[in-house]
């Protein structure tokens, strides 16, 4: 009887864990590249890495019809390449950063060398944020409309490519 | 050709598994006759059929034969020769080959070592091992079978990551798999024995080598692990208490004290359920290891190869090993050895007692910090890393008492208080290492508080462990006390060297234009000039520094690679070594080097003996699987 009991009590812990452990299968399931695209963007809370007081909060409500979100980092070769394509698009798109595993001063300089495209930029020091909005590599980038909507979703660098069909989404 | 006749070896293996199973099944269940040879003989064969399946997937890699996805995913024909062979075992579906070929190989290695073992016992053994191996054999076959074809035949492959592109990589998830895939061999034994009614002392002493072979691969596969992200990923750090690391470091915690409860168990015939306990749970956790790694529950830097799927199939067959060998154990555990727990206060026994409360508690908070961040994110959402921080704190005060016990445990008489007779001893050793400790901080000027306990405790280790070589009467002590004394004085002086190195180090982050010079911290760091090179299949940056410390030049040339595919880069650090000490540098993937080039800077202080270390605690493990011929019979 007693052999019985603790059998019984043994598999239903096993299977706790099964059950614990399959869940948590299914949430990382959103690491894969395309998982994300048209689902809605978790809310995230970025945090200036200039100024740790000003926070934001994504996704943002009816303000503007698209806006972008970006990933980067000044140790990333690629985001330096894709930087002149975020330049151009400052002024068609608000955009948000999201500033991956850098050092405050790195960041920094590497704005003022190349130019601020952000409207925002949120540093994400631990790269919990990255992981939470599904990203995969950096740089990486997002469009979501005005419901919190992912539209449209790249990673590795911009092009010009890219930057034509970006263009062609926000219209 | 070759990949066809791979694939039909696999399905073969598989089928000759099933037969070997069902011819014992037949023999021993359905006739009550006995007849053993032909089940081993088809047991073998098993073997070679694993074997050459997995030798046909190296040929496909080398030949670069692209009909086959995972060829095709991981390998590229500008790849070294080198690097196409370990690509064969660099990728999901041929790891877990691999996997499957060492729990089949330490069947075999069984066979071949078991004169001492009764014919019973060694059948129902390699039984167990045939069902884990059927296990694994059907997950590689139904969910990631290495073979896979691709149509139409792709020219060119997609390259395997250039991180991964390293000789000592190539060679170290073998050993780890030599580790913890062996411990299956001792898990089986186990449950043979409960089966048979064969646990007793006897099968301690037998079991003993199953698990020092295993136990010296891992340790010696998790140094390689260690060194290879000290030197290749740029970091400046040998441990990161990633995740993947701790998959690593759990089974061999769990070993480690099985190595210990089972010489008790051996010795004065205590501790039976506790040691099966521990052998369960050290395969358990081998295999939760590989669904860590494996599955991509894990958000960490190398969890490389992962696919939720096939997580789901990993964590059942957990569950039903799980499930499976404690019923075994729950059922058949015999009640009269449960019985003889006392332990006298102060005895070796009792301190081999202690070491295991402590290494369980020590696994705990490694199993807690690995799987709390994977737990969060199911009830809450929510994404945490735990880092270094929890782990240093938790645990530096407990390491500290474990080491004093290390060194006092192994003076004290089996079963019996010998507090009396060994204060002495104790107190001599206090002074020796008080000593040495004031004489070492007064050299280095530091006298962090932290810092002179870790320095004492390990000191007090070593002094013990000298003081037994010296003392011991004989010309060569026995082996067993040559092993125990080398790998205790391996942990010392990891110890040692990991204070050391944490309290001495210095990093300097900064950004250096080309011919420009810079002090921080007494080291002058100076960009000489940069070079570009390029290889086969891929671009290099190099950057030469002249480094000066200490009225010492070193001249250090860090590179970038670009590699083409796939596009990636990677940072080749460069290292020399001062003394047991290193100067390492490592470059930040910059654009244009004439803007300035991002460089970290580490002094590494002591890191050397950290590998040295290691390579005592391995020897001792080896030393102890070699000389161990006072094997009972049973």
């Amino acid at each position: 009887m007693k052999k019985k009991f603790r059998i019984f009590l043994l598999a239903f812990v096993i299977l706790i864990f099964f059950i614990i452990f399959y869940y948590s299968l299914k949430a990382s399931n959103k690491n894969n590249p395309n998982t994300m695209l048209n689902k809605s963007l978790p809310v995230i809370e970025l945090t200036s890495f200039v100024n740790t007081n000003l926070k934001q909060v994504l996704p943002i409500i009816n303000k503007d019809k698209y806006y972008l979100i970006n990933i980067w980092s000044s140790w990333c070769v690629p985001c330096r390449e894709e930087h002149q394509i975020l330049m151009k698009l400052k002024d068609k798109i608000k955009i948000y950063g999201i500033n991956y595993k850098d050092k405050k001063s790195n960041a920094t300089s590497f704005l003022n060398e190349l130019g601020n495209p952000f409207y925002f930029s949120g540093s994400d020091k631990d790269g919990s944020v990255a992981i939470e909005i599904g990203a995969y590599g950096i740089p990486e980038t997002y469009i979501v409309n005005s419901q919190g909507l992912i539209v449209f979703k790249h990673v590795g660098p911009l092009d010009k490519k890219i930057y034509i069909r970006i263009n062609e989404i926000i219209k | 050709m070759i990949s066809n006749l791979g694939a039909v070896l696999l399905i073969v293996s598989f089928l000759t598994t099933c037969s070997t199973l069902f011819l014992f099944i037949k023999n021993n269940i359905i006739q009550k006759s006995s007849i053993y040879l032909q089940f081993f003989l088809f047991y073998k064969v098993s073997f070679y059929l694993i074997l050459f399946s997995f030798l046909f997937l190296i040929v496909c890699f080398a030949i670069s034969d692209f009909s086959i996805i995972s060829v095709y995913e991981n390998s590229h024909t500008d790849k070294h020769l080198f690097y196409k062979i370990s690509a064969a075992w660099g990728n999901h579906e041929g790891s877990m080959l691999l996997f499957i070929l060492v729990i089949s190989l330490y069947g075999i290695l069984f066979l071949l070592n078991s004169k001492n073992i009764n014919d019973s016992l060694k059948a129902c053994t390699i039984f167990f091992q045939s069902i884990i191996q059927l296990i694994f054999l059907s997950f590689l076959i139904f969910t990631s079978n290495p073979f896979s074809k691709i149509f139409p035949i792709p020219i060119q492959g997609l390259g395997l990551n250039p991180i991964l592109q390293d000789p000592l990589l190539a060679i170290h998830p073998p050993f780890l798999y030599l580790g913890y895939v062996g411990f299956s061999l001792v898990f089986s034994l186990l449950l043979a024995a409960l089966i048979l009614k064969q646990y007793n002392s006897g099968w301690a002493s037998i079991a003993k080598k199953w698990i020092m072979l295993p136990w010296s691969f891992l340790s010696f596969g998790i140094g390689l692990g260690s060194f290879w992200a000290y030197y290749e990923l740029g970091w400046g750090g040998y441990w990161f208490w990633d995740p993947v690391e701790n998959a690593s470091l759990m089974p061999w915690i769990a070993s480690t004290a099985l190595i210990h409860s089972i010489v008790v168990m051996e010795k004065l015939k205590k501790l039976f359920a506790w040691t099966a306990i521990l052998t369960i749970l050290t395969f358990i956790l081998s295999l939760f290891g590989t669904f860590l790694v494996r599955s991509g529950v894990l958000n960490s830097v190398h969890a490389f190869a992962n696919d939720p799927e096939r997580g789901v199939y990993i964590l059942f067959i957990i569950s039903i090993i799980t499930l499976g060998s404690l019923i075994i154990y729950i059922l058949k555990f015999p009640k009269e050895l449960a019985s003889n727990n006392s332990f006298v206060l102060f005895s070796r026994d009792f301190s081999i007692l202690l070491n295991n409360y402590f290494l369980i508690f020590i696994l705990t908070v490694v199993i807690v910090g690995t799987t709390y961040p994977i737990l969060l994110s199911v009830f809450t959402g929510e994404t945490i890393s735990v880092g270094p921080q929890y782990y240093n704190t938790i645990l530096a005060p407990f390491i500290f008492i474990f080491l004093i016990l290390m060194a006092i445990g192994p003076l004290m008489k089996w079963n019996g208080n010998s507090l009396i007779s060994m204060k002495q001893k104790m107190f001599l050793f206090f002074l020796v290492s008080l000593f040495l400790t004031i004489l070492i901080s007064l050299y280095l000027n530091r006298y962090n508080f932290i810092f002179l306990l870790g320095v004492l405790c390990s000191v007090y280790l070593i002094v013990s462990v000298f003081n037994e070589i010296i003392m011991s009467k004989k010309f060569f002590f026995t082996k067993q006390n040559f092993s125990r004394l080398f790998s205790h004085l391996g942990f010392g002086l990891l110890i040692l060297a990991i204070t050391l190195n944490h309290f001495f180090s210095k990093e300097i982050n900064a950004k250096i234009h080309l011919g420009e010079s810079f002090f921080k911290q007494g080291i002058e760091i100076n960009f000489l000039k940069s070079e570009s090179s390029k290889e086969k299949n891929f671009e290099e940056l190099f950057g030469i520094y002249k480094i000066t410390k200490d009225n010492k030049t070193f001249i250090l040339e860090p590179s970038i690679r670009r590699y083409k595919q796939p596009q990636q880069f990677t940072s080749e650090t460069s290292i020399q070594s001062d003394g047991l000490s290193d100067i390492y540098i490592a470059m930040d993937y910059a654009g244009d080097p004439s803007t300035g080039i991002g460089i970290r800077f580490y002094y590494n202080y002591f890191v050397r003996l950290i590998w040295i270390s290691f390579a005592f605690i391995t020897i001792g493990g080896i030393v102890s699987f070699v000389g161990r011929k006072n094997e009972k019979k049973i």
